[in-house]
């Protein structure tokens, strides 16, 4: 029922405070889409993306706003919108447009529909850096940005963490313009995950380190895996998620692991199945190594199920401000990351305190409730 | 003449039939030595495949697609290439269970599916023959937690919700899932909802993605028609494929069968072999044995041993 409880002013499309333009289908599983799918949630904004969703995946989560896609044509990654009614309306209309970032044909909507309507209130939800990559896609990816840092000199911004507000201070936007709202979970996922807290209490610890995300490059399992059969106090790990590492990653679990060791593949799991998976977990690690994962939503899961999480620290990023506590012994260096598995998973008291630590910094920090007071605040809806 | 060619074929194919005992020595040989090996079987459900012609309407086929299938039904063009690929698999497989000759006469698919695989198998081809219900065998007797139990590997290809309980009872040291997508008339136990269909894209991201990352990993696979399909993938890959069925069913109290209701409701849980695993080999064979006289219709229609 608490998932109705919109503004009372906003009941239409033509009264919300602004039209969201990105790249995914919302809900979906990345994190842009989540928090737009969150936003449009709570305001009833109206969404148009670039991707229709794929046709054999349901939403994850219910929708209650309206949904739209441009007409585009698919080239490789990068979508290019075809002429159409629908563009010409998003462009040309005075709603005010949200943006989600990093997405390069966003950017280029963005910067058409200033041309056109100089006067238009544009946001930009800069949700990551992009650190660019060798040969001609780097290059591209460099130009686009450095169109973007430029385009955002004279937009409001929104991003997610304080770390990212101030590498995003450190390439020349003014500070005054830059909002910062981290991710929540929604409403519905948090309700279930905070009941798991109180079977936890009287569970002991059993050496089970959780990673939930899609099996890319990226995303290092291939490291948590090393740090895993390095930890002596490590028993299990869990990965959930499918994607073009698995079987790679497969591989090394059966060269590498240690014999006394369990690691579980569970591929792509419903929800009912990750909550029980998280419920066993002692420990969540998320060891992207790019600032492309530039908050880790997941962490918020595992926080608010009443578990630590542990991420890199790098540059640009803001994965490892979500899940440091005043008690967690890490520097968020790789190398040192068997070491704090170890010293959290070998001692329950330590693991007891930073369990009522994740609560707490997940309960005043990235509930829902504080969540949708900023956005309103924000949006100068609260009243 | 052609319907003394036939009964001479079925003779053929009948007398290469093994005993249970056979085919789990042969796999227990497989798992030590890691070779490549395929057990599928072969019921009544696929003789609809077997026999698919092009363009001849087929209102049995049509049910069984919905079932397998639900409303993502495959092409002409995927069904002849399912139809290519499950020809290719009987002919490769390591073990093929076929029906009895009693399930033959009491059932013409039963019959269709024999008499397609007399045509498909020649006699020099190489699998073994045996019962199609060589995998409840391979339960009731606890030989699979036998072979399996403490495996550096274990993969499950099912769409029962079962992971949590067969890590611990296989204890394997590394444990793959692959989801699919559950028969169209399943609507009970703890299978996995919302999972994608199998056209699509759901077979072949499956064929992609699974890659036994061992010589020798042994999978268990419930997979319906295209577990068989899957099963040849493995074996290919240089995998162990046990084509499981419907024992995964048993194993989340789902009682998709009538043969679940004919033995005690622990039978087919994994219970079950947990508590055969201080017997011997022979203790095992004779615990089954015992467990067929007491619970099948005609127990001697199965060749359990020499």
């Amino acid at each position: 029922m608490r998932q109705h409880r919109h503004h009372f002013e906003l009941r239409t499309e033509a009264d919300a405070p602004f039209v969201q333009l990105l790249r995914e289908w919302p809900p979906g599983f990345g994190g842009v889409e989540r928090v737009a799918h969150g936003v449009s949630t709570e305001l009833l904004a109206p969404v148009v993306s670039l991707r229709l969703p794929a046709a054999v995946n349901r939403d994850p989560l219910s929708v209650a706003y309206s949904r739209k896609s441009l007409l585009s044509l698919a080239f490789g990654r990068v979508y290019i919108p075809l002429p159409s009614l629908q563009l010409w309306r998003l462009l040309w209309q005075r709603q005010p447009l949200l943006a989600h970032l990093p997405c390069p044909t966003v950017l280029l909507l963005v910067m058409l529909a200033r041309l056109l309507r100089p006067h238009r209130r544009i946001t930009i939800y800069w949700h990551a850096f992009v650190r660019p990559r060798s040969g001609l896609a780097g290059r591209l990816e460099s130009l686009y940005l450095y169109m973007a840092l430029k385009s955002m000199r004279s937009s409001q911004v929104i991003t997610t963490s304080p770390v990212l507000k101030q590498a995003l201070i450190a390439t020349g936007v003014a500070a005054e313009l830059i909002k910062v709202i981290p991710c929540a979970l929604p409403l519905q996922m948090e309700e279930q995950l905070l009941l798991l807290r109180s079977n936890r209490r009287a569970q002991l610890l059993s050496g089970t380190i959780i990673f939930i995300g899609r099996l890319d490059s990226y995303k290092r399992v291939d490291w948590l895996l090393e740090s895993f059969a390095a930890t002596e106090s490590a028993q299990r790990l869990l990965v959930l998620g499918d994607g073009p590492d698995r079987s790679r990653l497969e591989v090394l679990a059966a060269l590498h692991s240690r014999s006394d060791q369990q690691v579980l593949f569970q591929g792509l799991v419903s929800e009912k199945r990750k909550r029980q998976l998280l419920a066993q977990a002692d420990l969540m690690v998320l060891p992207s190594d790019r600032c492309n994962e530039a908050f880790g939503i997941v962490q918020l899961e595992a926080m608010a199920s009443g578990i630590p999480s542990v991420a890199y620290n790098l540059p640009r990023s803001g994965m490892h401000w979500v899940s440091a506590l005043p008690e967690l012994p890490w520097s968020g260096s790789p190398v040192d990351l068997p070491g704090v598995l170890q010293k959290v998973l070998a001692n329950p008291g330590l693991h007891a305190r930073l369990c009522h630590q994740a609560r707490h910094r997940y309960d005043h920090e990235f509930a829902y409730a504080i969540w949708r007071e900023q956005l309103l605040r924000l949006n100068g809806l609260n009243g | 003449m052609k319907a003394i060619d036939a009964n001479l074929l079925r003779d053929t194919l009948e007398s290469r039939r093994q005993p249970y005992s056979c085919v789990r020595s042969h796999l227990a040989d497989a798992l030590r030595d890691r070779k490549p090996f395929s057990l599928l079987r072969i019921g009544d459900g696929e003789s609809v495949i077997l026999r698919y012609e092009q363009g001849h309407d087929d209102p049995d086929l049509e049910a069984h697609l919905r079932l397998w299938f639900g409303d993502q039904l495959p092409t002409r063009r995927q069904l002849a290439r399912i139809r290519r690929q499950l020809n290719g698999a009987c002919r490769k497989a390591t073990v093929l269970g076929l029906p009895t000759q009693r399930q033959c006469e009491l059932h013409p698919r039963y019959r269709t599916s024999f008499e397609a695989l007399e045509q498909l198998l020649n006699p020099r081809s190489q699998p073994i023959i045996t019962d199609a219900a060589v995998h409840r065998f391979l339960h009731l007797s606890g030989d699979l937690l036998n072979c399996l139990r403490k495996s550096p590997f274990l993969g499950l290809i099912t769409c029962r919700s079962i992971v949590d309980e067969v890590v611990d009872c296989f204890q394997p040291r590394q444990l793959v899932l692959h989801i699919v997508p559950p028969e169209q008339s399943d609507n009970l136990g703890s299978r996995v909802a919302g999972s994608c269909s199998w056209f699509p894209d759901g077979w072949s991201h499956l064929a992609n993605v699974v890659r036994p990352p061992l010589r020798g990993a042994p999978y268990l696979v419930g997979a319906g028609l295209m577990g068989k399909l899957i099963c040849e993938l493995i074996r290919q890959r240089g995998g162990i494929a046990i084509d499981i069925g419907s024992v995964f069913d048993g194993w989340d109290a789902v009682r998709s069968r009538a043969y679940f209701d004919r033995y005690p409701p622990e039978s087919y849980r994994l219970t079950h072999q947990e508590t055969l695993a201080n017997y011997s080999g022979q203790e095992r064979l004779n615990h089954l044995k015992s467990l067929l006289d007491q619970h099948e219709a005609a127990p001697t229609s199965f060749r359990i041993e020499n």
